[in-house]
C-alpha cells in the first residue's frame, strides 16, 4: 500500500513516460521471434478448424497452457494433415511468430509427428475410419477351397515368394502365376493395384490373387496402409487374400481383402489344400463308407430277423393251436369253478335242508302226538289212582260212617224221639207238650205214641 | 452314372461327401446303399488317381508393351535381375 501510494506519487511528480501499442508490439515480436528461433514443440491438438483459405489452425496444449498454432496451406505436409484430430499428442518443428497487427502470438508449424501411436496406425484408423463400409465381412468374397489356377502379386526376389513355393510344392494340382511388382518404396502400392487391374481383365479365370510380402519396418510397409490399395482391391472379382507383413498387426491390406493370413507360408497351408491331407481324408471315408453300409446291411438282417419271428407268431395253424390251447384252460378253468360253485351251493342247500328238517310239522305232530300220548296216559294213571283212593276214602268214610249210625246205638238200646209229624228229634221234655204225638225210633220198627204227662 | 472324364475333382469331391451323408440314413434301401456304396468307392478311387498325380506349374507373368507373356521362374529371374522387382 504504502508502495503503490509511492509510486502514484513518483508518476505525479515525473514527466510521464510511456510506449505506444506499435512500439511495444514491435519489442515483442523482437523479443519472441529472435530468441526462438525454430523449435520443437509437444503437445496435444485442440480446437482444430480448417480455414475455407487450406489454412489449420488448433492449439498446443498441456494441462493449464495452451499455445495457438497454424498449419499454412502452403507448407501443408499431406501425409500427416489429414490424420489430425483434437486429442492428438503431436510434436510440432516450427517457428513462433508474433502477429504486431492483432497482438497474438503463434506457433507456425512445418512438421507434425504424432506421438505415441505412429503415423501408420493414424492412417489406418482414418482410413478404416472413412471406408468403414467396405471393411464389412458381409462385402467379402469366399475363397474357393480347390483352385487350381492363382496369382502371386509380391516381390520376385523377396522371401515371401520362396515361402509360399516351399509349402505349395506338389501340394495340389494348382498353377501357380507369379505377378512380379514391388512390394515396398515409394509407388508400390501404385503397382500392387494395377496387377490386381491386369489380373481381373487378363486372367480373369484365376480362382485366387495372393498379394504378399514378408514383415519390415512401418515404412517398408507403408504401401499397404495406402487409400490406393483400398480403392484397387474393393472391386476385385476374383478373392484376394492377404499376407502381408507380420503376425500381429493387420494391415489395411489385410482389412481389405477377402481372406487374410498371417505370414506367406501360412497363405500357402490355407489357401493350397494338401494331397496328403485329402488322402487321408478319402481312405477315412472309404472306412466310414464301409462302416455305415455294415450298419444298414446289418440292420436290414436285423428286420429280417424281426418280421421272420412275426411271421412265425402269425402262423395260422400256431394261432389255432394257441387258441385252442386256450379253449383248454378256459374249459378246465370253468369245469373247477362250476364244481367250486355246485360244492358250495350244495352245502348250502344241506345247511337249509338241516335247518328245514328241524322245523319240519311232522315232526311237530309226531312231537305232539307223543305228548298227546304221554298226558293221556298220565292222565288215565292220574284217574285212576284218584278213583281208587277217593273209592278207599269212601270205605274207610262207609266203615266211620257204619260204626257211627245210630241204628248201631239203637241196637245197643237206645230210642230216637221225634216229633210228629215234622220230624225234629226231641232232646228235651220241654219241648212236648202233653197230648202230642211223638215217633219212637227203634234198633227193629217204630212206635207212634201219645205223650200222657209231661215230667221236667 | 456319373462321367468321370468330365468330372472335375472338387464335384467329385463334393459327390463323395454327400454320399457319406445319404448313407448315414440308416433307413436307406438296401440296393440304394449298395449303388451309393459302389459310386463312392469309385469316386474315391478316381480322386486318388488324380492326387496322386497332382503337380505344382510356376511361371511368372511378365508385362512389356505388347502385353503379357508367361515365363519360368528362372527364366524370370534372368529377365528380372537388373531391375528387381
Amino acid at each position: 500500500m504504502k508502495n503503490l501510494q509511492e509510486i502514484s506519487f513518483v508518476t505525479e511528480e515525473r514527466e510521464k513516460l510511456y510506449f505506444t501499442v506499435k512500439e511495444v508490439t514491435q519489442d515483442i515480436k523482437t523479443l519472441i521471434e529472435k530468441n526462438f528461433s525454430i523449435l520443437w514443440i509437444e503437445g496435444e491438438i485442440a480446437n482444430l478448424r480448417y480455414a475455407q483459405n487450406g489454412n489449420i489452425y488448433f492449439n498446443l496444449i498441456e494441462e493449464e497452457a495452451s499455445l495457438k498454432a497454424i498449419i499454412f496451406s502452403s507448407q501443408k505436409d499431406i501425409t500427416i494433415t489429414p490424420y489430425l484430430k483434437n486429442g492428438l499428442k503431436v510434436l510440432c518443428l516450427g517457428r513462433l511468430n508474433f502477429y504486431t497487427r492483432s497482438g497474438e502470438c503463434y506457433f507456425i508449424v512445418r512438421r507434425v509427428e504424432p506421438l505415441g501411436k505412429g503415423l501408420l496406425t493414424l492412417k489406418k484408423e482414418e482410413l478404416i475410419r472413412r471406408y468403414k463400409t467396405l471393411f464389412d465381412p458381409n462385402r467379402k468374397k469366399s475363397i474357393p477351397l480347390y483352385p487350381k489356377r492363382i496369382v502371386l502379386i509380391t516381390s520376385l526376389f523377396g522371401a515371401a515368394l520362396q515361402d509360399f513355393l516351399k509349402i505349395s510344392q506338389d501340394r495340389w494340382e494348382l498353377e501357380i502365376l507369379v505377378y512380379p511388382v514391388r512390394v515396398q518404396g515409394e509407388g508400390a502400392e501404385k503397382e500392387i493395384v494395377q496387377a490386381v487391374k491386369d489380373i481381373n481383365t487378363y486372367f480373369s479365370d484365376v480362382d485366387i490373387i495372393v498379394i504378399t510380402r514378408g514383415g519390415g519396418s512401418f515404412e517398408d510397409l507403408a504401401p499397404f496402409y495406402t487409400e490406393d490399395i483400398i480403392l484397387g482391391i474393393k472391386d476385385s472379382k476374383i478373392p484376394i487374400v492377404s499376407a502381408v507383413g507380420h503376425e500381429i498387426d493387420y494391415t489395411i491390406c489385410d482389412l481389405i481383402a477377402d481372406k487374410r493370413c498371417a505370414t506367406p507360408t501360412a497363405a500357402a497351408e490355407e489357401i493350397i489344400p494338401s494331397k496328403e491331407e485329402i488322402l487321408y481324408r478319402l481312405n477315412l471315408y472309404q472306412k466310414k463308407y464301409a462302416q455305415l453300409l455294415e450298419i444298414i446291411i446289418s440292420k436290414r438282417e436285423k428286420n429280417l430277423y424281426e418280421a421272420k419271428i412275426e411271421l412265425e407268431s402269425k402262423n395260422p395253424f400256431k394261432m389255432i393251436h394257441n387258441l385252442e390251447k386256450k379253449i383248454r384252460e378256459f374249459s378246465h378253468k370253468l369245469t373247477l369253478e362250476m364244481e367250486k360253485y355246485l360244492v358250495s351251493k350244495e352245502k348250502e342247500l344241506l345247511e337249509i335242508k338241516n335247518l328245514l328238517r328241524k322245523r319240519h310239522p311232522q315232526e311237530k305232530i309226531r312231537f305232539g302226538e307223543e305228548r298227546l300220548k304221554f298226558l293221556k296216559n298220565r292222565l288215565f294213571h292220574s284217574t285212576k289212582t284218584y278213583f281208587a283212593e277217593k273209592e278207599k276214602r269212601l270205605e274207610s268214610l262207609a266203615q266211620l260212617l257204619k260204626s257211627l249210625s245210630p241204628l248201631n246205638i239203637l241196637q245197643r238200646g237206645y230210642s230216637i224221639v221225634k216229633s210228629y209229624p215234622k220230624g225234629k228229634i226231641i232232646k228235651s221234655a220241654k219241648e212236648v207238650k202233653s197230648g202230642e204225638l211223638l215217633e219212637i225210633y227203634l234198633s227193629k220198627g217204630r212206635l207212634l205214641v201219645e205223650v200222657k204227662k209231661v215230667e221236667e | 452314372m456319373i462321367k468321370y472324364e468330365s468330372l472335375n475333382f472338387e464335384e467329385a469331391l463334393k459327390r463323395i461327401e454327400q454320399i457319406l451323408k445319404q448313407l448315414e440314413n440308416k433307413e436307406l434301401d438296401l440296393e440304394e446303399a449298395i449303388n451309393l456304396y459302389e459310386e463312392g468307392l469309385k469316386l474315391i478311387h478316381f480322386c486318388e488317381e488324380k492326387l496322386k498325380n497332382a503337380r505344382t506349374r510356376i511361371e511368372v507373368i511378365l508385362k512389356d508393351k505388347e502385353g503379357f507373356k508367361l515365363e519360368s521362374l528362372d527364366r524370370a529371374y534372368e529377365i528380372l535381375k537388373d531391375g528387381p522387382k
